[in-house]
């Protein structure tokens, strides 16, 4: 259960980041409804409930484990980034992409064994 | 932590403006406070965490107890502060470089926990957290690459 929160809380972190950004940018799109308004708002809600559940899970987790053992999940988040480009995006896997997830992975895994 | 923007050329290190707003700092400086106030708010949460850990509560994973701790308030600072050093540090420089350089969080994070928070860190966990920090410096041009793609494409 401990991995699950620990992804849950790298998932959610990258995902209020992204909706973030993507709040920003349509923000300064030329020509705004009011439709689209009421969306980016909604995506900056999203952004912030998305952060704000990560944060606490991220506390949760201190409560109970090391620092040094919780902080280099946070590595993972490149490994979310990179999977949501190759599966919604249909990126090309570059070789320095897989072998840097791998050296992280390894390392997250070496980690959790301590 | 990445926000994109346009590189333009890094400001003179000492800059005195007539207006009298404050001289550029210089962007590896930002760094390095982006680093140091990360490391300090995550320390500061983490004792904050452990103070409250025998709170009881109903939700069990979510650390809502430990919001009572000033250590976590001042942990909540110190990251807002980490956020600001960052947005200087990438208007001037590459996101990809920029990320590179704070992954010296990856060194300072660990070395505060044994300095302060007296955890025993195995030479496991020392090659493990190397294996993230190596990894980190090889995908970072394609992450922050992807990373971008992924904000302008939802």
């Amino acid at each position: 259960m401990t991995w699950f929160f620990i992804a849950l809380s790298v998932l959610t972190f990258v995902a209020g980041q992204l909706l973030l950004k993507v709040a920003l940018n349509r923000q300064e799109e030329p020509g705004q409804t009011g439709d689209r308004r009421r969306l980016v708002r909604w995506i900056f809600a999203g952004s912030i409930l998305s952060m704000a559940v990560s944060f606490f899970l991220d506390l949760g987790l201190l409560q109970k484990l090391d620092l040094s053992y919780l902080f280099p999940f946070q590595g993972m988040s490149v490994l979310i980034i990179a999977s949501a480009s190759v599966l919604f995006l249909k990126e090309r896997i570059s070789a320095s992409l897989v072998i840097g997830v791998l050296f992280i992975t390894a390392g997250v895994i070496l980690v959790s064994m301590t | 932590m990445e926000v994109s923007s346009p590189v333009s050329p890094p400001p003179p290190a000492s800059v005195e403006p007539a207006s009298g707003f404050r001289p550029s700092v210089h962007p590896l400086l930002a760094i390095l406070a982006c680093a140091l106030t990360n490391t300090a708010g995550e320390v500061f949460r983490k004792v904050g965490a452990a103070e409250t850990a025998d709170t009881p509560t109903t939700v069990q994973w979510l650390g809502l107890t430990a919001m009572v701790s000033p250590w976590v308030w001042g942990g909540i600072v110190f990251t807002i502060l980490s956020f600001l050093a960052w947005i200087r540090a990438v208007r001037v420089i590459p996101l990809s470089i920029a990320f590179t350089l704070s992954n010296v969080v990856h060194v300072f994070v660990p070395l505060s926990c044994w300095i302060f928070l007296g955890e025993q860190i195995s030479q496991r966990r020392w090659l493990g957290i190397a294996l993230v920090v190596i990894g980190l410096i090889i995908v970072a041009p394609a992450a922050a690459r992807l990373d971008s793609k992924l904000e302008k494409a939802l």
